[in-house]
Order: C-alpha cells, then sequence, then structure tokens
C-alpha cells in the first residue's frame, strides 16, 4: 500500500479502543492514520498512537465522533485517502457512508444502501425473512395504543419492544404484561429518539431461554462472501455483552453449518462488502433466528481473529481498497478457543450505572495466549459522556477449560483503581459454575445472584494499606499531594534492600 | 499514631508498627497483620508474608482516602471520622439521591405524594441510559429538588421522602 506517490491516509472517526486497534493494524499495512477527539480527550491513547490528531471544538464533546460535516471536512483537509468509523457512532450511519464517498474517499465499510437497509431493523427483517432466513416473530406499524396492545396480544408476553433504527440495547424494553407496556414503549421511544434520532419501535416475541449466537462474514463486494463461523455472545447485562466466546459451546454441528450458511446467504444477497456480523437467536431445542446484522466491526471481533488467524481490520483494509479477497471458504479453519471480557467503569451492585472517574492507576494483565485492547491508560478520564468501556482482554488457548483458565488467571492480575468497575463481577461470572460447564442462555446475569458484599472478603489488609501509604508517602489524610517520590525518611523506604523472603539454603524442601 | 479508615461497612482504627528493618505490624481493629514491606514508589508496595510476595497499590483518591488493591481486589479507602459511617445516605433515610451525574428526565412524584418502597420517583438519564430512582422507603414526598431537564451531579438530593413513622429513621 505504500509508496510514496500512493501513501493511504486514513482517518479513523472514533475513540477510545477500537480507534487504537484500527490504527495499529492500519500503522502496519503502511496507513498513515489520523485521530480526531473532543476537548475533554486531549492527549487520550487513541491520539498517541495516530500519526496526526485533531481537536474537534464543540459544546457537545460527542460532535467529534458525531458530525458528518466536519468528519468529512478534515479528512480533506488533512489529505486523507479512507475513513475507517470504528463500531458505534457512526458506523452505520448511511449518510456518513455516502458522504464520504461523495467527497471522493474510500468508506471502510458496506455501500450506503446496504448500511440503511440494514440498519433499518424492520426492513431488514422483511428482507431476511424473503432469503427465507427464519426471523422472530414481530409485528410493526404500531400506530397507537390499541395497536401496541393488540400485537402484544397477539404475540403472547413477554414481548421486546425494540427501535428500528436501534442497537447495542439502546431503545429496547422487554414486558412482562400489558400493564407495563405502555410506559416501556414511551421510554422506548424516547431513548430510541436520543440515541437515534428515530423513535420508530416494532415488537418482538421474547424468545427465553435464548442464547446469541452471532457469525462473522467478511465480503469482497462483488458477491464473494466468507464466514468466520460464529461468536457466542450469551452474557448480557442491560442486553449489553459483557463476556463473549468462540467458537459457541453446545452447539449442535449441523445447527453450526445452517447458520453460517444462512449468514454467507444473506451476505450474498446484498453483495456484502466488508466485514459484518449477522446475529441470530438460538433457542432451547437450537432453532434459531435472524435477529440483526450490523454493518460493521463488532466489539468482540478479536475471539474470532484469534481463533481464524486473521486481522479482521486487515481485511476491511484491504477490502476498501478494492483488492480481491485472495482467500477461499476452505482455506480458513478455527483453531482452539477464545474469551473476550469487557472491562467497564460501570457499578454491578446499582445495575451495571456507568460509574466514570479517573482512572488512577490501570495494570493490563499478560502471559501466553492473553490479549489486552485498551482504550486508556493509567491516570486517564473516563469521562460520563461516553462509553464508559476501558478495555477488553482476550484469552486463546487449545481448549476452552483452558481458555477459560487463562481468563481467570488474567482477571486476577488485572488492577484497576479510581473507579467502579465490573472486574469483580467479571470474576464471579467466570467462576460460575454455569458458564464453566457450557453454554448459558442471556437470562444468565439476570438470575446470577451477584453482590459485592458477598464476594468481598474482610478489607483487613486494605485498611492497613491506607495507613501504610498514608505513612510512607505523606500524602494521606489532608495534603492530597501525589505519591510521587517515597519518602527517603520512611523507615521502609526501598533503597537498594531486598525484601524478605524465606530463602531456601538447605536445598530441600522447607 | 493511628487513623481511624472506612472501606464500604468496614472501619477500624489503624495503628502501624515498624518492628525491625522492612517488618512491620499493623493492628487493624483487633486483628494484627505482620509482614514485611517495602515501599517502591509511585504507591507500590511489595508485602511479603509469610513467605508469599504481593504486590500491592495504594493510590491517592486526591480526598484523603486511597484506591488500594491488596493483591485481591480493589477497594476504596476513606479516613473516617470515627463515631458513624459517614458518606453516602443511609438506607431508609428517605433520601433518593443521583447514583452518578446526569440529567433528570422525568420526575414521577410532587410535594404530599404517598410512595411505597421501590416505587420509581424520578428518571435519570446519562450516557442515554436511563435509570429508574426509585424511593428505599414507604412514606410521603416532602421535597422534590429538580425539574425535569435539570443536570445534577452525582449524589444530589432528587427527592427527599419522610419514612412512615412505623418505618423509623435511625439507619
Amino acid at each position: 500500500v505504500s509508496d510514496e506517490n500512493t501513501k493511504q491516509r486514513l482517518l479513523i472517526a472514533n475513540r477510545g479502543e477500537i480507534a487504537v486497534r484500527v490504527a495499529r493494524t492500519a500503522r502496519c499495512m503502511g496507513f498513515e492514520t489520523v485521530a480526531v477527539c473532543s476537548e475533554l480527550e486531549r492527549g487520550a491513547l487513541h491520539t498517541q498512537v495516530c500519526d496526526y490528531a485533531i481537536v474537534i471544538e464543540d459544546e457537545n464533546p460527542r460532535a467529534a465522533y458525531m458530525n458528518i460535516e466536519r468528519l468529512v471536512d478534515i479528512a480533506k483537509e488533512w489529505g486523507c485517502t479512507a475513513v475507517h468509523p470504528g463500531y458505534g457512532f457512526l458506523a452505520e450511519n448511511a449518510d456518513f457512508a455516502k458522504a464520504v464517498e461523495d467527497a471522493g474517499l474510500i468508506f471502510v465499510g458496506p455501500r450506503a444502501p446496504t448500511i440503511t437497509l440494514m440498519g433499518g431493523k424492520i426492513e431488514a427483517r422483511t428482507c431476511m425473512e424473503n432469503a427465507g432466513v427464519p426471523v422472530i416473530p414481530g409485528r410493526h406499524d404500531l400506530d397507537d395504543v390499541d395497536a401496541l396492545k393488540a400485537a402484544a396480544q397477539e404475540l403472547g408476553y413477554p414481548v421486546l419492544i425494540k427501535a428500528s433504527a436501534g442497537g447495542g440495547g439502546k431503545g429496547m424494553r422487554r414486558v412482562m404484561s400489558e400493564d407495563e407496556l405502555e410506559a416501556a414503549a414511551d421510554a422506548a421511544r424516547r431513548e430510541a429518539e436520543k440515541s437515534f434520532g428515530n423513535g420508530t419501535v416494532y415488537l418482538e416475541k421474547f424468545v427465553s431461554p435464548a442464547r446469541h449466537v452471532e457469525v462473522q462474514i467478511v465480503g469482497d463486494g462483488s458477491g464473494k462472501v466468507l464466514h468466520f463461523g460464529e461468536r457466542d455472545c450469551s452474557v448480557q447485562r442491560r442486553y449489553q455483552k459483557i463476556v463473549e466466546e468462540a467458537p459457541a459451546p453446545d452447539l449442535r454441528d449441523d445447527v453450526r453449518a445452517a447458520l453460517h450458511l444462512a449468514a454467507v446467504q444473506a451476505g450474498e444477497a446484498v453483495q456484502y462488502r466488508g466485514a459484518g456480523t449477522v446475529e441470530f437467536v438460538v433457542g432451547p431445542d437450537q432453532s434459531f433466528y435472524f435477529l440483526e446484522m450490523n454493518t460493521r466491526l463488532q466489539v468482540e471481533h478479536p475471539i474470532t481473529e484469534e481463533i481464524y488467524g486473521v486481522d479482521l481490520v486487515a481485511l476491511q483494509l484491504s477490502v476498501a481498497l478494492g483488492e480481491a479477497l485472495e482467500i477461499n471458504q476452505e482455506d480458513v479453519s478455527p483453531r482452539g478457543h477464545a474469551v473476550e471480557v469487557r472491562l467497564y467503569a460501570e457499578d454491578p451492585d446499582l445495575d451495571f450505572m456507568p460509574a466514570p472517574g479517573p482512572l488512577l492507576r490501570f495494570v493490563a494483565p499478560t502471559g501466553p495466549g492473553v490479549r489486552v485492547d485498551a482504550g486508556f491508560q493509567s491516570n486517564d478520564e473516563i469521562v460520563a459522556d461516553f462509553d464508559p468501556m476501558i478495555a477488553k482482554l482476550i484469552t486463546w488457548a487449545p481448549t476452552r477449560e483452558e481458555s477459560l483458565a487463562r481468563m481467570r488467571a488474567a482477571l486476577q492480575d488485572t488492577v484497576l483503581l479510581g473507579l467502579r468497575s465490573n472486574l469483580e463481577f467479571l470474576k464471579f461470572v467466570l467462576n460460575d459454575p454455569e458458564v464453566q460447564a457450557g453454554a448459558v442462555d442471556t437470562g444468565f446475569v439476570g438470575r446470577a445472584a451477584w453482590t459485592s458484599e458477598q464476594q468481598e472478603s474482610t478489607p483487613t489488609w486494605a485498611l492497613a494499606l491506607a495507613e501504610i501509604a498514608a505513612r510512607s508517602g505523606g500524602s494521606g489524610g489532608t495534603g492530597g499531594a501525589t505519591l510521587g517520590e517515597p519518602d527517603p525518611y520512611s523507615p521502609w523506604s526501598a533503597g537498594k534492600v531486598h525484601l524478605p523472603i524465606h530463602t531456601n539454603t538447605s536445598g530441600g524442601a522447607s | 499514631m493511628s487513623r481511624r479508615w472506612r472501606c464500604g461497612d468496614e472501619e477500624a482504627q489503624v495503628i502501624l508498627n515498624v518492628t525491625e528493618g522492612h517488618s512491620i505490624e499493623v493492628q487493624v481493629g483487633d486483628v494484627t497483620l505482620s509482614g514485611a514491606c517495602v515501599s517502591r514508589g509511585e504507591g507500590l508496595f511489595d508485602v511479603s508474608i509469610d513467605g508469599r510476595v504481593i504486590r500491592m497499590h495504594a493510590v491517592s483518591d486526591r480526598h484523603g482516602g486511597f484506591w488500594v488493591h491488596d493483591g485481591v481486589q480493589a477497594r476504596h479507602v476513606q479516613p473516617s471520622e470515627g463515631k458513624s459511617r459517614s458518606g453516602g445516605p443511609m438506607k431508609g433515610s428517605g433520601r433518593v439521591t443521583a447514583p452518578m451525574p446526569g440529567k433528570v428526565v422525568q420526575v414521577a412524584v410532587k410535594v404530599g405524594d404517598r410512595v411505597e418502597a421501590g416505587q420509581v420517583v424520578a428518571v435519570l438519564e446519562a450516557m442515554k441510559m436511563e435509570q429508574a430512582l426509585k424511593s428505599d422507603v414507604a412514606g410521603a414526598v416532602a421535597q422534590v429538588l429538580v425539574e425535569p431537564d435539570t443536570q445534577v451531579d452525582m449524589s444530589a438530593l432528587i427527592v427527599q421522602i419522610t419514612p412512615d413513622p412505623s418505618e423509623g429513621e435511625s439507619g
């Protein structure tokens, strides 16, 4: 890609871990990279890993990643040849894809009409139904309360109210009975209007217990579509995934093959270009229904990369540059098992409410089969204006059991200080016998008997440490000074002294 | 020299003695911990207990307390005044506060309304997610301190409920 005359320059219209991750591959492929950020995020990690960083000044920090006109202007002004949207923000906004292409730049993603088709969840359902892919029973055209009630009655409770333009659980509500229906629909509409600028909602039968299984596809835009297997994302809270694994455990081989085939057919039907994910709900009898198609890179794409030994961002970029897919389906096969967890600044005791704050310290785990995709580093601020995900931990091992064991160890080795996080909750999930035994359904987190009090041992050493730190650094109590230099007068200041630990002098077991 | 520290619901007087070299003895309430401790600077402490070496962290929270990691998990430890637990609202106080900064999108009660424990009194929006704020007591609404569309800080009082007499006000 990188000959001086045809140097490609990529604008990454995103932030956090995904901007960092995209920049790393782009750099390896010879792209120059341009980051954008809001004023709150000057110096953020994603601006450090790119060659150039542009601050977008606006009252609303989200404008840095949502303002189509300004992003396209910046791309042109900075001589960019391509734009990568990451996920979230404008990643599934057809107007953005069109604006980028109208400006003569490459959009790293599918064509605008594909995004429009799949972005309208109602339209996507219809498209899949026509293509012979099973969809969840549902109703749209819900103009008034009476129509809503009648439709819910017909489907039978519980039902899900979903935003047609939705995703990521926003604008979605589960309704158990008719007396909750109207209020839930109003809340869903409000959330959808706010998040997606479109308050259209529809109803779906709530399949329960259900698993969430999705298939990764990559298309070259001329009709060739490959799949890279499936991922199980059933461990969710607030309809957002927190633990994902690939391949999906306890799936019958014929069901697995049928899922892959359905996903490839879905991609072929629209001559899909780039990386996409076809999501399915799998019922207790392993019957499956199309849920939606995400026309972008997924948060959980690394687990697919780990088991297929493929760089999905590299594939995205080469397809975007118009290169044909040189690999064929028979060339790719999965190896081993991968698990991903998402570390969030959120409070598991308060229904996983976001808990922004200073990330005073972040020590990431390492070791064989451990990958960390982080968007932040120590002393960064997790601000309230954006999604509170701090990092993703990914482990790979030859078997599921070993992969889970590596993840448990990785979580143990992770230090996150300064804010509430879901770290302890993730440890709890990974230690759960149901999770260790195999597949769980999407109701798992709701059933899990989590309380932080139950998890925590008596914080004796924690209380002792506060006193030790206050005495050693002199910054406890009133000062508020940073614990920069150890106090040379402190009686246990390190100096060159070694920590006294057991010494084996006899050569035998102690 | 000793101080009183609090971590969640636990609090204790902590007395630290440096016995010899890097050996320490810490009395936490009625528990005595002993080991060896070396400060590595930057809030890093290597602690040796019974032959195990544990990397511990203690980072100032900039408000007199510390975020600590004892080798197992992260905790927030704050200085305590000694008499009772300070800080957040106590259960049964009837104070409905914002669990995080955000915008109040809906206020579901007015002064004088009767509410049951668990009833939603307001809806807060933050990071585009809506969170229902519930009363932790049954009682009467004494004060509503916000209007819809108000931006509130973390811990801001949203609604004050006077608990029913039988519930009492002791926390």
